[in-house]
């Protein structure tokens, strides 16, 4: 069975002066994740090593984390695939570290709360059937709706790095998930929203959000057409 | 749950930063296709001069200063908005950004309108 070495961030700021690098040797199974690996290292070596981990199946974005240097979900990352040696794994650029790989999110759910990520509707629903969505309206929010709000692609924004209170692209994508919902009625209130100094106009198309993200979906993308209805709303 | 400083957008700009952009580079085309690609004869300050007297060059010229100006000035303060988050110190480089760009304006001003052949 092959071994890896893996050089983990440590830090746990009530005790820890700084931040450092601890490395441990792990033996990885064909088809190890590197979540795999963390729990190999928390289970049978040092139980002081804090992550987040939930389904293990890509989807609650627990264990999003850097790993050689870029954003993804440990419980998909193949070991194998990662050809550094040793492999890197660090918390989530960006976000204050409560202890090891676990970041502080308040602040990115926080900023989601901000846009209103619920469909609103001022007027009353039809009593004999639910709100009608056609199958071409539904298609306009492909790419919007996968999102699991892992973090992973706003902590690889530069944007996001230069100003804290920006929303970062998770917020904005969840605000174009509802703003193209046609059943919402609630779409200029998400704009005064959007339309702010921390706002829309802080993203500068650098796509690494896209890069970063597990689910392979394009916030820029959906930042630029909430742009483009921003400028066409106004002018 | 914070307030994130919500009040002053960029939309205007972020549009005008684009319109100049693509206006820019018509200019641009045009100003090298006239001056080093389509010349007749060598380029000499006779030609230049000649061209540069004529009412439409001039608005031309103008147009394009005033537009390269806006575009490279509001790029610069895009980029300090993304890393100057103190208010005062905002107000500061806005005010120093608007100064060099109407010093600058006069500069190309003084440049272009008077001249004559």
């Amino acid at each position: 069975m092959p071994t890896r070495r893996f050089k983990i961030f440590r830090y746990n700021p009530h005790t820890d002066e700084r931040p450092r690098y601890q490395e441990y040797e792990v033996q990885v199974p064909t088809g190890s994740t590197v979540l795999d690996a963390l729990n190999e290292i928390k289970w049978t070596q040092d139980g002081t090593l804090t992550y987040r981990r939930s389904c293990r199946h890509g989807i609650c974005g627990s264990c999003a984390m850097t790993i050689n240097g870029a954003n993804m979900l440990a419980c998909e990352a193949q070991v194998h695939t990662l050809k550094r040696d040793p492999i890197v794994v660090e918390p989530l650029r960006s976000f204050p570290v409560i202890k090891d790989l676990v970041v502080d999110m308040d602040g990115f759910f926080d900023k989601l709360l901000l846009v209103k990520p619920y469909l609103i509707v001022k007027t009353p629903p039809p009593t004999d059937k639910e709100r009608y969505q056609s199958p071409e309206d539904r298609k306009l929010l492909d790419g919007a709706y996968e999102c699991i709000l892992c973090g992973a692609c706003t902590s690889s924004c530069p944007s996001f790095w230069a100003d804290k209170e920006f929303l970062g692209p998770a917020a904005l994508l969840k605000a174009y998930r509802f703003i193209f919902d046609t059943r919402d009625e609630g779409v200029q209130e998400r704009l005064d929203v959007l339309d702010n100094k921390h706002g829309l106009w802080r993203c500068h198309t650098i796509f690494n959000c896209v890069e970063a993200c597990p689910k392979g979906l394009n916030p820029t993308w959906a930042i630029g057409e909430l742009k483009k209805k921003v400028i066409s709303e106004k002018f | 749950m914070r307030d994130y400083g919500f009040g002053s957008g960029g939309a205007f700009h972020w549009f005008l930063q684009r319109v100049s952009g693509v206006v820019l580079f018509i200019l641009l085309l045009v100003h090298f296709l006239t001056t080093h690609y389509f010349p007749v004869g060598d380029i000499t300050y006779q030609k230049v001069l000649a061209r540069l007297s004529q009412p439409g060059w001039k608005l031309f010229y103008m147009v394009f200063i005033a537009l390269g100006l806006y575009h490279g000035i509001n790029g610069i303060w895009i980029i300090a908005q993304d890393y100057v988050a103190r208010s005062s110190w905002r107000f500061i480089i806005l005010g120093l950004l608007m100064v060099a760009g109407l010093i600058l304006f006069m500069l190309g001003s003084i440049t272009v309108i008077p001249f004559k052949a």
